[in-house]
């Protein structure tokens, strides 16, 4: 339980209200015993193309797993520093106050579970369980710039997540279960950051933990692909080629409405 | 609903949405000869463009929009090429002590306050100044009509100042009917140009009253100048913008621009079918209102005390 205080006070915090553990845990009749089911856990697509007209995409993520004990699947999207600021009052009037930088945040987080976290009884203290499920380590911050309340930055930085629809939580619909099937559907956002995602189950038998990982990727595809790697690639020829590109467009709709 | 992927904002936003965005500024651009950027750049952060993509396609959009508007004004022969040369030459200077002096404001961590106080003072006086002088100027144009029977326009020089005449280096600006020291456009385009690179902007909604109150040109012609002037100050924040930090979305670009250059062509047209102090006291009634909105931001309580940066690069 130590394990997951930080978890806990992220997504618990910006969740609200949990439901009941075993409300669908249910086991079927003549289902396999758990021992002798081993958890695996599939994604489909396993790799999301983002064209121009990308719109974000379905994923569904399918897992086997006990459904008589409980079951979380995590999505991970790609780590990278962010920097938070705060705005503050300064007479009278609203201005960036202090800020921190986390290192290696994940650039979206999802959490699929069958029940409220807090009641799991994870006892594998040998798990990293706070890199497991893709939070905030303690030694995320910069060090120059640990913040004097770092939990604070840490459900700002969910909280900042969640209002761009890059933190899915939803606990008022825990992970359903059938037959040792769980199924998931993540509707990724189009502002979702490129790059892989990782997908991690976990399960608990008895007092032992269980974790099994899929992955896939956002992609860009096409001219948004080729219209990215010239911006950074090339950037000269990009910002020369993207100025010609205006001011032919302006030049010609001058001539054309100056003539008429 | 046609929804487009950007490839560097990395976000879906809907092509329709953008094309009146950038028609609805484009007009204001055509109309009043500035460049929009106050406008612009809030309303796609609105929708949900990272701020710093915003700033620099809008750019980018910029330069095609002022080009068509000076294309439109310079068939007209209302660009004062020589008055547009003068302010560019102090624009250069003065953008780059202005980066100079942003990086020392930067580093004592009162940039915000100075930037949104900057926004505030300029924006109050300028638009009250305009709105005060428009007021006037239309009540005595029509006592003028009244009294002469005449519908002649009262635009042109909006306050004699015969200070002008005394400083040195007189020169003549033929298109705008004026003569003046180069020192005041030079002047004016170092201030512009110092409070471009400060506040991010290309400075039209200042260079504009400042060329009809300051230089005395006849307001049709300042429109023609100013967008003159921005169509370069855009298209060298466009370079450094892609260049430097690659915040350059030319698909964000292009579906602004097709909006903007329409909106633009149609500000021009509309824009001469308006008097000098119409145009001013439109003008000044825009600038008051995001003068107010302003205020407003920075008094009342944020939704979202806490924002976030990308850090690391790409």
């Amino acid at each position: 339980m130590i394990h997951l205080t930080r978890l806990s006070a992220l997504i618990l915090l910006l969740s609200g209200a949990s439901t009941g553990l075993t409300a669908n845990a249910a086991t079927s009749p003549g289902a396999e015993s758990p021992e002798t089911i081993k958890p695996a856990i599939t994604v489909t697509p396993e790799q999301v193309e983002a064209g121009l007209f990308f719109q974000g995409e379905l994923v569904v993520l399918r897992a086997t797993a006990p459904t008589s004990n409980p079951a979380i699947i995590i999505v991970s999207g790609p780590r990278q520093d962010r920097h938070i600021s705060k705005k503050t009052r300064q007479t009278g009037i609203w201005l960036n106050g202090p800020s921190a930088e986390i290192k290696n945040a994940p650039g979206y987080l999802a959490v699929f579970s069958s029940g409220p976290i807090d009641e799991f009884n994870f006892d594998d203290k040998s798990s990293d369980l706070t890199d497991l499920l893709g939070f905030l380590p303690a030694d995320s911050f910069n060090p120059e710039q640990t913040p004097t309340n770092p939990q604070q930055w840490q459900r700002a930085y969910g909280q900042l997540l969640k209002t761009r629809n890059l933190l899915i939580n939803r606990p008022d619909k825990p992970l359903a279960g059938q037959h040792n099937q769980f199924l998931a559907r993540l509707l990724l956002p189009s502002s979702a950051p490129t790059g892989q995602y990782r997908v991690t189950l976990v399960t608990q038998n008895e007092n032992r933990l269980s974790r099994t990982q899929s992955q896939f990727e956002v992609v860009k595809v096409g001219l948004v692909k080729q219209l990215e790697q010239a911006a950074f690639t090339q950037p000269v020829i990009y910002g020369v080629g993207s100025l010609l590109l205006a001011l032919l467009f302006g030049w010609l709709i001058g001539v054309v409405f100056s003539r008429r | 609903m046609i929804q487009i992927y950007l490839p560097i904002a990395e976000v879906s936003v809907n092509l329709f949405l953008l094309m009146a965005i950038g028609g609805g500024v484009g007009f204001l651009s055509g109309l009043f000869g500035v460049g929009g950027g106050f406008l612009m750049t809030p309303l796609l952060i609105f929708i949900g463009i990272p701020p710093a993509i915003a700033v620099g396609s809008e750019a980018n959009q910029l330069a095609a929009a002022s080009l068509s508007g000076v294309i439109a004004h310079w068939r007209g022969g209302r660009v004062d090429l020589r008055m547009g040369i003068m302010l560019l030459i102090g624009g250069l200077i003065g953008s780059t002590l202005g980066v100079s002096l942003f990086a020392w404001l930067r580093a004592t961590g009162q940039v915000d306050l100075v930037i949104k106080l900057l926004y505030v003072v300029l924006l109050s006086s300028i638009g009250t100044m305009m709105m005060v002088e428009s007021l006037r100027a239309n009540l005595k144009s029509r006592r003028q009509s009244g009294e002469n029977g005449s519908t002649a326009s009262a635009d042109n020089q909006p306050a004699k100042i015969t200070w002008r005449q005394r400083l040195p280096w007189q020169m003549a600006f033929p298109t705008s009917g004026v003569t003046i020291s180069a020192l005041l456009p030079l002047t004016l385009g170092i201030i512009i140009g110092v409070l471009a690179a400060i506040m991010g902007i290309g400075g039209g909604f200042i260079m504009v009253p400042a060329m009809i109150y300051l230089l005395g040109m006849p307001t049709a012609i300042v429109v023609g100048t100013s967008l003159f002037q921005i169509l370069f100050v855009a298209s060298n924040v466009t370079l450094q913008q892609a260049i430097r930090v690659q915040t350059v979305d030319v698909v964000l670009a292009l579906l602004l621009m097709a909006g903007s250059v329409l909106g633009a062509q149609i500000g021009v047209r509309a824009g001469t079918k308006l008097k000098g102090e119409e145009l001013r006291f439109l003008l000044a009634l825009i600038v008051l209102v995001v003068c107010g909105w302003m205020v407003f931001n920075l008094i009342s309580e944020p939704v979202e005390l806490f924002t976030m940066v990308t850090g690391g690069g790409h």
